[in-house]
């Protein structure tokens, strides 16, 4: 007999070595790539039974774990910027409480259900397909050196777009010398989006800091997941006091799974190529977003459904 | 200050529910309570829902209806639509008057069947007490109760299982049935009723309830506790071993890298 678990504030049991290997699973992928796990995760808690705002709450509580463990991970290998993980965490605050806004206006106009689908599908659409391009782009380029032209122009567009902000900062960590407002802004925008769309914001935090910040990937990876565990911070008490929806005997499970699976995740990352991991990322992301596609354009099995999943 | 007009209609209707008490008495003696075990369903750390026995006995020319009933309450709906060719939650609706749980189980399979003119018991006797409120209702519609019992249905929270009441024979015309529901884990924590009815000639004879307490307890009920009335306190523990867990893995694993030869 399957041992299931009861958790308190879903209401109902589940499968404990389900939700580890679960936990374990989407664990991997974070510290593969550096990112929380909760656009993939959420999803598949609500598809496995878990109410949706139990499910993000949780997720969100579970993602601490796994980013402190990445972050624990790839700081003792260097690859954390601490001050442009400062500065990432900062506009994600701001951001964050504009995206609570946001949503405020489109549930009272009725229109946040909507709103929020298309957002993913758009978000999941662009970054995968962008990232898929590039990554088959890179690798080929890789394969038969005809690659060098394209980099040249694509840093001279950088650079003019750079020389735009002013107050320019050296990230040494990083190797790059860029005005703070840019890491500030990229920030905001991924704050704002992740909390209207209540995920962590890696899928988009991570392209936007290898291709906008130019950071190197294995920094990349480690900056976001230490920005990401104090944003998660701030969500989960707020989902705790405001909503009473983190269940966390769901959450303990997810990340004693996704701590373990992590480990291996940052492990497996040292062993690939930057432009692997983005092809796998792109592929993950484009699968998700066929999902949540799929479910706006298939009729529903049930016509109703309860508010909140509850 | 009641006139004698009034008090002659109390007397004939005192006498008429008498005279029928009387009928039925004859036909169908007084039932007993029915026994369920166990009285209480304890949700636990490591509850998968829960069997719960119920028996009684009945004159032997009266078919058994068993009923577990849970607490009426307002329940929050969203209903799908179709806005610009996708599909998406396009209203809330509210429902009154149906109860969060409903198993219903017969002797008889034709009972439950759904072919008895206006029946006191299974899915038509809700339907007749539930109401949708809410801008997306639009009118009488009986699809809506439908959509709503698929959903209860789905959700292991409704349930109607013809001929699952066992009938054995008791001593002095009468017989003892018996039935088992299996309570989904999705049931939640509040009082219950489970309602024996004897049936003869399509109609209730006789009901007789019993309560059945549903409750938390260890784990679940001290964190549902926490969570309810210490959020903040919860919330930080929630962070807290979150945070000591990440470090731990990232420890353990730095140790077992150490001792890894290659």
């Amino acid at each position: 007999m399957v041992p299931e678990i009861y958790l308190p504030i879903a209401k109902h049991s589940a499968g404990m070595f389900f939700m580890l290997g679960l936990g374990g699973g989407v664990g991997f992928i974070s510290g593969l790539f550096g990112i929380g796990g909760g656009f993939l995760m959420t999803p598949l808690l609500i598809m496995s039974g878990i109410p949706p705002v139990v499910a993000a709450a949780s997720d969100t509580n579970q993602i601490i774990a796994a980013a402190v463990s990445g972050t624990y991970a790839h700081a003792r290998m260097g690859n954390v910027d601490f001050k442009m993980g400062f500065f990432l965490l900062l506009g994600g605050w701001l951001g964050g409480t504009l995206g609570v806004e946001i949503i405020k206006i489109l549930r009272a106009l009725g229109e946040a259900d909507f709103f929020i689908r298309i957002l993913y599908v758009f978000m999941l659409g662009c970054v995968g397909s962008f990232m898929l391009i590039e990554s088959l782009h890179s690798l080929r380029g890789r394969a038969f050196g005809n690659a060098k032209d394209e980099t040249t122009a694509a840093s001279g567009r950088y650079r003019r777009l750079t020389a735009i902000f002013p107050w320019k900062l050296y990230f040494k960590s990083s190797n790059v010398t860029i005005s703070p407002l840019l890491p500030l802004m990229i920030g905001v925008f991924v704050g704002m989006i992740s909390s209207i769309l209540g995920v962590g914001g890696g899928f988009i935090m991570v392209p936007l800091m290898f291709y906008l910040l130019r950071m190197p990937m294995h920094l990349v990876v480690g900056t976001n997941l230490f920005q990401e565990a104090f944003l998660c911070i701030n969500v989960t008490l707020m989902q705790a006091v405001n909503n009473r929806s983190v269940d966390l005997v769901l959450a303990m499970i997810l990340l004693i799974g996704s701590s373990i699976g992590a480990q291996f995740g940052a492990r497996a990352s040292r062993k690939l190529h930057a432009d692997q991991i983005r092809l796998f990322l792109a592929v993950i992301v484009l699968l998700v977003m066929a999902k949540i596609f799929l479910g706006l354009v298939l009729p529903p099995r049930l016509m109703l459904d309860m508010k909140g999943g509850m | 200050m009641r006139g004698p007009a009034s008090i002659r209609r109390l007397l004939l209707s005192l006498a008429a529910l008498t005279a029928l008490q009387l009928v039925n008495g004859r036909s169908c003696p007084a039932i007993d309570e029915p026994r369920v075990n166990p009285e209480t369903i304890r949700i636990g750390a490591f509850f998968s829902g829960s069997h719960l026995s119920v028996s009684g006995n009945l004159p032997s020319d009266c078919e058994a209806v068993i009923e577990a009933i849970g607490p009426q309450v307002e329940e929050e709906l969203m209903r799908k639509g179709r806005r610009w060719d996708l599909w998406m939650n396009v209203g809330e609706i509210d429902i009154f008057d149906a109860p969060r749980l409903y198993y219903v189980m017969s002797s008889d399979p034709a009972l439950l069947a759904g072919t008895h003119n206006d029946p006191a018991w299974g899915y038509a006797a809700l339907r007749k007490e539930a109401t949708f409120k809410g801008t997306s209702v639009g009118g009488p519609n009986p699809q809506l109760f439908d959509e709503f019992i698929r959903l209860k249905e789905e959700q292991g929270l409704y349930g109607k299982f013809p001929a699952a009441v066992q009938r054995t024979e008791s001593d002095e015309g009468r017989i003892t049935v018996r039935g088992v529901f299996h309570f989904s884990t999705r049931v939640a924590p509040g009082p219950y009723r489970v309602c024996l009815s004897a049936v003869k000639e399509d109609r209730i004879i006789q009901r007789r309830c019993t309560t059945l307490e549903v409750s938390l307890t260890g784990l679940p009920a001290f964190l549902s506790l926490l969570a309810t009335n210490h959020a903040v306190l919860y919330g930080l523990m929630a962070i807290a071993i979150a945070v000591a867990v990440g470090l731990l893995s990232g420890f353990a694993f730095k140790r077992g890298r150490k001792k890894d030869p290659c």
